[in-house]
C-alpha cells in the first residue's frame, strides 16, 4: 500500500507536468497557425464564401472599391472590368486560388481575427464584431486602369510607385483574367494568374547597365572620362559581347554617351576591367540578391549571381545578358526601385501598398512603413540620374521623351527563350519623373516586345500620371 | 443586428457558462487529491494483524491493514519485519472480491496456523501466520477503528469535494437553455427550419434526463461522486450543442445532389440527432443500474475473467464483420439491422481494462504476467491487423500506467516501452497508412498535402477562433473533413474559443483527478486499478484527439470523448463513467462478519491479554 501510494504520488506529478506541457503545446500550435499557412489553396469553397461574407473592403487611394460586397452580402471585386482584372494579381479571390495576395495575407485583418479584446468587446456592442477590417490602399484606380489599358494584348507587368515615399501606385499584370473566372476556375488563359510585377524574373538586359556604370564610378582608380571604341557587330573579345541590334558603330563614346546609346562594347569593356566582384557589390547595393517583401506580399528577389565562367561571360554579365552558370534577373517591381533609388539621391525607400487598416467603427490606423532598403552614394546617384536624362533626351529612351516633364531612364533589350524555345526579345524600362512635386518612377517589362515599346509605355503613363497630379 | 452577430456577443456568455463550473470542479479535484496525497495510507476498518514473538509473551503489537498490505524486510513494505530468512518481499496479504487472501512470495518460508504454505491461501478470523520467528494473527473485529487527525482532514476534505457543486449546475442549466434557444432562433427560417422544433424538443428532453438521473444518484446513492458526473454533463451538454449546431445551424440544403429532397435531408438530420441523443439516454438508464451492481454487489469481480476471454473475441468479431475500410482507412463498423453501425472496438476497450485491473490487483507472479503479456500481445497483433492503431494509442499507455503503478516495475515498465518505441518504427515502415500519417504530420508546417490537410484546416479554424471564439453557427466546419467526429476540437475552438478548449482538457483532468484520489481509498486493489484503468483511458483519449488534432502528436483515428459524433463511442464513455462512479462509491469499510464476542478468545490464542486500546 505504501509503494501504491508513492506511486501515484510519481504519476500525478508526471501527468500534472504533461498536461501542463500539453496546454501549453496547444496554445502554441494555434498561435503558431495564426501567422502560417494564410495563403494556403483548396479550402472548401462553401465555407470560405460564407466567411468573406462578413470580410473587410479593399479600397483604393482615390476611393475605389476593389473588393467589397454586393447586396445579397457576398465578395465582389471592382466594378469596372478593366480595374478588377488590373488589380487581380493584387487583390486575388476569396477562393485563394491565387496565393499571393492580399485577400489571402491580410484575411486576419479582413476578417477581423486578432484584435486587442476591448477593441473587439466595443466592436461586439454595437453588433459589428464579426465585420473584419479595410484595408486603404496607396494604389490609384485611375491609373491601374491606364496601365492596364496600356499593357492591353501584350504579356508583361508595369510598376508604378512613388520614390520619396514608396507608396506604390500601380502594380498591373498581363495578361489577366476576371476574379470571377478564378473563383469558378474556368477560362483562365496561359499564365494569366502569374503576378509577373512581384514575381516574375526578368533577365534585366541593358538595364543593368545601371548597375555597371555604378559599379565602374563607385571605383575611384579607374579614369571616369574613359573612352571605347565600339566595333559593332565585331565581338569585343572571342565570346565576348558585340552589337546584336545595330549595323554600324557608336565610334567612340565616353560613359554618358554609352550609357545613353547602350553601347555594349563600352560596357563588356568596363565589365572586364572591374571584374565580378565590383559588379555584384554595386548589385548588392542596388537590392540584388536581397529579400524584401511588399507588405507582406512575396517579391522575388532579383539575382545577380556572376562570375562562374571566363572573362567573356563577364562582358555579357556586364551588360544585363549573362550566359553559362551566370544568372541576373530582375522583377518588374525592382526596376521601379532601381530607378527610385537614383532618383531620391542615393536613398532606396521600403515599397508599401496597405496605407493603413480601417474597422468596422470607422478608426483608421496606420501602418509603420518608414524603411529604407539601401542607401547608395550620392554623388554617383546625381551623375546617374543625369546619365538616364541622357537617354532619353538622345539616346535609346527617346520614345518616353515627354514635352515639359523631366523623365529619365534606361532602356533594355534582353534576348531570352520562350517556352517553346524560341528566341524572343523583352524590352524592358526602368525610368523616373526627376521633379518634387511628381515623384514617380516605374518599372516596366514586356515580354516579346520590339525596342522601344517599354519606353513609350512609360512615357505614356508618367504622363498620365502628371496630369492627373497638375 | 443579425443572428450571427448576436451569437458573437453571446460567445462571451458562452465562455463563462463552460469556464465557471470547468474551473469550481477542476479546483475542488485537485484540492482534495492533494489531501488525499499529504495524508498517509488509510487502514481499513475492522480488520488487523496482531503481531507477538512467542519468545518474548510480553510483546504485542497491532498493525493495521491495507487493502494491498506487503510484508517483508524492504523499507517500501507496509509491514517490515527485519530478520533471518526474511526476504525483501515476503508475503502479501490483499482482500478481493470479498475474501482476505494471503500470498508467500517466491521462495519465502511462510506458515499458517503451524504448517508451510507456498500458495495463497485466505483467512479467516484468528489464524497465525507465521513470519520467521514472528507470529501475525488476523482479526476482524469492527468495534475497532484507528484514526487519527491526518485521516479525519482527508475525510473532511473528501466530504466538502462530495458535495454537488451548485454554480456548475447552474451553470450546465444556463449553457442547456442557452444553446437550445440560440438552436431555435437560429434555426428557424432557414432550410433546416422545419426541424427546429424536433431539435429542441430531443435535446431539451436528454437534458431533462440527465437531470432527472443526477437527482436520483444525489439522493438514492450514497457516496457518489458528484465532481466526476458534473464534469461527464458538463463534456456533453458542450457535445450535444456542437452536434446539434453542426446539422442543423447555418446549413444549406445540398440541392447538388441528384434525388436528394428536403424531405429525406430532414430525415437524415433527425436520425442523426437522434443517434447521439439516443446513446445518451440509454447509457443514462444502463448508468444508474451499473452504479448500484458495481457499487453493491461483486458483480464487477466475477465478470473480469470473463472480459480476459471477451476481449479478443471482440476483436476477431470486428475483424470477421467489420465494414468501412475503404472510407475511414479501417473497417471498425459493425452493421447492426435498421442502418445502425456498432462499434466493438470501443467496448474492447473496457474490457481490455477489466482484464487489466484483475490482473494487476495485486503485483503478478511471474507466470501469471507472461500470460497477460501473451494475451496483450496477441490483442495488440488483431488491433493492427483491424488496423485501429487508435486503440493501441490509448490502451497501450492505459496498460503501462496500471502495471507501473500497482506494481512498481519501472523498469520493466521502461524497457517494455523502449520494446514498443521500436514496434512502433516497425509499424510506421509496414503499413502504408501509417507511415502516410506520420510524414503529413512531420512536414505539417513545410507542406500541405492529403495527408495534412485536415490538421491544417483544423488548426487554421482554431486559429480563426481565437481566445473566444466566432461565436455558434460562425464557424465554418465546411471546410475540415471529419468536422463532426476527428477533428470536433478544432469545431469548438473555432465557435467557443481557445478558452473553452482549455477547459475542455481541465474537465477530462478533473475526472482524472478524482480518480486517482479514490484510487488510494479504494477497498482493493482491484478497485484501485479498475478506477486507475478507466480515468486514465478518459483523460488518454482525449490528450490523443486533441493533440492530433492541434498538431501536437501524430493524428490517429480517436474520437473526442463525450463530444465527438458516433453512439458508440458516446454509450461507451458513459458506460466507463457509470463504472467509475459505481466502484469510486463503494465503501472503503469492508463488510466484517464476525462479533465482537469472539476477541475475548483471541486473547487466548495469543497467549496474551487483549486491550481495545490500538496503537498506531
Amino acid at each position: 500500500m505504501k509503494s501504491l501510494l508513492r506511486n501515484i504520488r510519481i504519476f500525478v506529478v508526471v501527468f500534472t507536468v504533461l498536461f501542463a506541457l500539453f496546454i501549453t503545446g496547444v496554445i502554441a500550435q494555434s498561435n503558431r497557425a495564426r501567422t502560417t499557412w494564410l495563403e494556403s489553396a483548396g479550402e472548401d469553397k462553401a465555407a470560405l464564401k460564407s466567411r468573406y461574407k462578413m470580410a473587410g473592403e479593399i479600397i483604393t487611394a482615390d476611393d475605389v472599391i476593389l473588393a467589397g460586397r454586393d447586396e445579397q452580402g457576398n465578395r465582389r471585386y471592382a466594378a469596372n472590368d478593366v480595374l478588377a482584372e488590373a488589380a487581380l494579381h493584387l487583390v486575388g479571390d476569396y477562393t485563394h486560388n491565387i496565393t499571393n495576395t492580399l485577400e489571402s495575407l491580410w484575411q486576419d485583418h479582413l476578417l477581423g481575427s486578432g484584435r486587442p479584446f476591448l477593441t473587439q468587446l466595443k466592436l461586439d456592442l454595437s453588433g459589428k464584431g464579426l465585420e473584419g477590417d479595410d484595408l486603404l490602399l496607396t494604389v490609384r484606380s485611375d491609373l491601374m486602369i491606364e496601365a492596364a489599358r496600356a499593357l492591353k494584348g501584350k504579356r508583361g507587368a508595369v510598376a508604378i510607385m512613388n520614390y520619396r515615399t514608396g507608396e506604390v501606385y500601380a502594380l498591373v499584370s498581363k495578361p489577366s483574367v476576371a476574379p470571377e473566372n478564378v473563383i469558378a476556375w474556368k477560362n483562365i488563359p496561359d499564365t494569366a494568374l502569374f503576378n509577373r510585377a512581384l514575381l516574375g524574373r526578368y533577365v534585366p538586359g541593358s538595364t543593368f547597365k545601371i548597375v555597371t556604370a555604378t559599379a565602374f564610378l563607385n571605383q575611384r582608380e579607374y579614369p571616369h572620362d574613359l573612352k571605347v571604341t565600339c566595333r559593332g557587330k565585331k565581338a569585343l573579345m572571342p565570346g565576348g559581347v558585340f552589337e546584336r541590334y545595330m549595323k554600324s558603330t557608336h565610334g567612340t563614346p565616353g560613359l554618358e554617351k554609352a550609357f545613353a546609346t547602350s553601347c555594349n562594347h563600352y560596357f563588356g569593356h568596363i565589365g572586364l576591367l572591374l571584374g565580378a566582384q565590383p559588379l555584384k557589390e554595386a548589385a548588392k547595393a542596388l537590392a540584388f540578391n536581397t529579400e524584401f517583401s511588399l507588405d507582406r506580399l512575396k517579391v522575388a528577389p532579383s539575382v545577380c549571381d556572376i562570375g562562374h565562367e571566363d572573362d567573356a561571360a563577364i562582358t555579357w554579365a556586364a551588360i544585363g545578358q549573362p550566359g553559362g552558370k551566370d544568372r541576373v534577373s530582375v522583377t518588374p517591381l525592382h526596376l521601379a526601385m532601381i530607378a527610385s533609388a537614383i532618383a531620391n539621391g542615393g536613398v532606396m525607400r521600403q515599397p508599401y501598398i496597405v496605407e493603413a487598416t480601417r474597422t468596422p467603427m470607422g478608426e483608421i490606423r496606420e501602418i509603420d512603413h518608414d524603411a529604407t532598403i539601401t542607401i547608395l552614394d550620392r554623388l554617383v546617384t546625381d551623375k546617374m540620374s543625369d546619365m538616364m536624362r541622357s537617354v532619353v533626351t538622345d539616346g535609346t529612351g527617346k520614345k518616353a521623351n515627354i514635352k515639359g516633364i523631366d523623365i529619365r531612364g534606361k532602356t533594355g533589350t534582353a534576348n531570352v527563350e520562350d517556352e517553346d524555345g524560341k528566341m524572343v526579345t523583352n524590352n524592358l524600362f526602368a525610368g523616373f519623373i526627376a521633379d518634387e512635386k511628381t515623384p514617380f518612377a516605374i518599372g516596366i517589362v514586356l515580354e516579346d516586345s520590339r525596342s522601344g515599346t517599354a519606353p513609350a509605355v512609360a512615357g505614356t503613363l508618367l504622363r498620365y500620371a502628371v496630369g492627373k497630379v497638375r | 443586428m443579425t443572428f450571427s452577430s448576436y451569437m458573437h456577443l453571446a460567445r462571451y456568455g458562452i465562455f463563462v457558462v463552460i469556464a465557471v463550473p470547468s474551473i469550481v470542479l477542476f479546483y475542488r479535484a485537485l484540492r482534495s487529491l492533494l489531501a488525499n496525497l499529504r495524508s498517509a495510507t488509510r487502514p481499513v476498518t475492522g480488520f488487523f494483524l496482531l503481531l507477538s514473538d512467542p519468545l518474548e509473551p510480553e510483546f504485542v503489537a497491532s498493525l493495521p491493514l491495507f487493502h494491498t498490505t506487503q510484508i517483508g524486510s524492504s523499507r517500501a513494505s507496509d509491514i517490515r519485519i527485519k530478520g533471518k530468512g526474511i526476504r525483501r518481499q515476503h508475503l502479501t496479504i490483499y482482500y478481493h472480491d470479498k475474501v482476505w487472501t494471503m500470498r508467500p512470495e517466491r521462495s519465502a518460508m511462510v506458515w499458517l496456523n503451524g504448517r508451510q504454505v507456498t500458495e495463497s491461501t485466505s483467512l479467516r478470523q484468528g489464524d497465525k501466520i507465521g513470519v520467521g520467528r514472528r507470529v501475525l494473527s488476523f482479526i476482524m473485529d469492527d468495534t475497532c477503528t484507528v484514526t487519527d487527525e491526518v485521516t479525519q482532514m482527508s475525510e473532511l476534505s473528501e466530504a466538502v469535494s462530495s458535495r454537488w457543486s451548485v454554480s456548475a449546475v447552474i451553470m450546465t442549466l444556463l449553457l442547456q437553455l442557452g444553446s437550445l434557444l440560440a438552436l431555435f432562433v437560429g434555426m428557424r427560417g432557414t432550410d433546416t427550419g422545419a426541424v427546429a422544433k424536433f431539435f429542441v424538443l430531443v435535446l431539451a428532453s436528454v437534458y431533462f434526463l440527465l437531470h432527472v438521473v443526477s437527482l436520483v444518484l444525489s439522493r438514492f446513492i450514497p457516496r457518489i461522486d458528484p465532481v466526476v458526473f458534473q464534469a461527464a454533463t458538463g463534456l456533453t451538454t458542450i457535445g450535444l450543442t456542437v452536434q446539434a449546431r453542426l446539422l442543423g445551424l447555418s446549413r444549406v440544403f445540398p440541392s447538388h445532389i441528384e434525388d436528394y429532397t428536403i424531405e429525406s435531408w430532414h430525415r437524415s438530420l433527425k436520425s442523426a440527432l437522434v443517434g447521439q441523443t439516443g446513446a445518451l439516454a440509454i447509457s443514462l438508464i444502463i448508468l444508474v443500474i451499473l452504479v448500484l451492481l458495481s457499487q453493491r454487489t461483486n458483480l464487477l469481480e466475477r465478470l473480469a475473467p470473463i472480459c480476459f476471454v471477451l476481449t479478443p473475441v471482440l476483436y476477431v468479431v470486428t475483424l470477421i464483420f467489420g465494414e468501412g475500410q475503404e472510407t475511414q482507412g479501417a473497417g471498425l463498423w459493425i452493421p447492426l439491422p435498421g442502418g445502425l453501425t456498432l462499434q466493438l472496438t470501443e467496448f474492447a476497450k473496457i474490457t481490455w481494462i477489466f482484464t487489466l485491473a484483475w490482473f494487476f490487483r495485486i503485483r503478478p507472479k511471474g507466470r501469471q504476467l507472461i500470460l497477460f503479456g501473451v494475451w496483450g500481445i496477441l490483442n495488440a497483433g488483431l488491433i493492427v491487423l483491424l488496423p485501429d492503431l487508435g486503440s493501441i494509442m490509448i490502451l497501450f499507455p492505459v496498460t503501462l500506467v496500471v502495471f507501473t503503478v500497482m506494481t512498481s516495475e519501472y523498469i520493466l515498465s521502461a524497457s517494455v516501452l523502449g520494446i514498443a518505441g521500436v514496434a512502433g518504427v516497425l509499424i510506421y515502415r509496414a503499413i502504408p497508412y501509417v507511415n502516410r500519417r506520420i510524414y503529413g504530420w512531420i512536414s505539417l508546417w513545410d507542406r500541405i498535402g492529403d495527408d495534412n490537410r485536415q490538421i491544417v484546416y483544423g488548426l487554421q479554424a482554431v486559429s480563426r477562433g481565437g481566445l473566444f471564439g466566432r461565436g455558434l453557427g460562425n464557424g465554418s466546419p465546411g471546410s475540415i473533413p471529419l468536422a463532426n467526429s476527428d477533428m470536433i476540437f478544432a469545431i469548438v475552438c473555432e465557435e467557443f474559443g481557445m478558452i473553452v478548449g482549455v477547459m475542455l482538457i481541465l474537465l477530462y483532468m478533473t475526472i482524472w483527478l478524482r480518480g486517482m484520489s479514490s484510487v488510494i481509498g479504494a477497498r482493493d486493489g482491484f478497485t484501485s486499478a479498475l478506477i486507475l484503468g478507466l480515468a486514465s483511458a478518459i483523460l488518454i483519449e482525449a490528450l490523443v484527439v486533441i493533440g492530433g488534432t492541434t498538431g501536437l502528436i501524430p493524428l490517429t483515428g480517436v474520437t473526442l470523448p463525450f463530444i465527438a459524433r458516433g453512439g458508440s463511442s458516446f454509450l461507451a464513455k458513459w458506460l466507463m463513467i457509470a463504472l467509475l462512479l459505481g466502484i469510486m462509491a463503494r465503501s472503503s469499510a469492508l463488510p466484517v462478519k464476525c462479533s465482537a464476542k469472539r476477541l475475548t478468545s483471541i486473547g487466548e490464542l495469543t497467549g496474551t491479554t487483549f486491550d481495545r486500546r490500538i496503537e498506531r
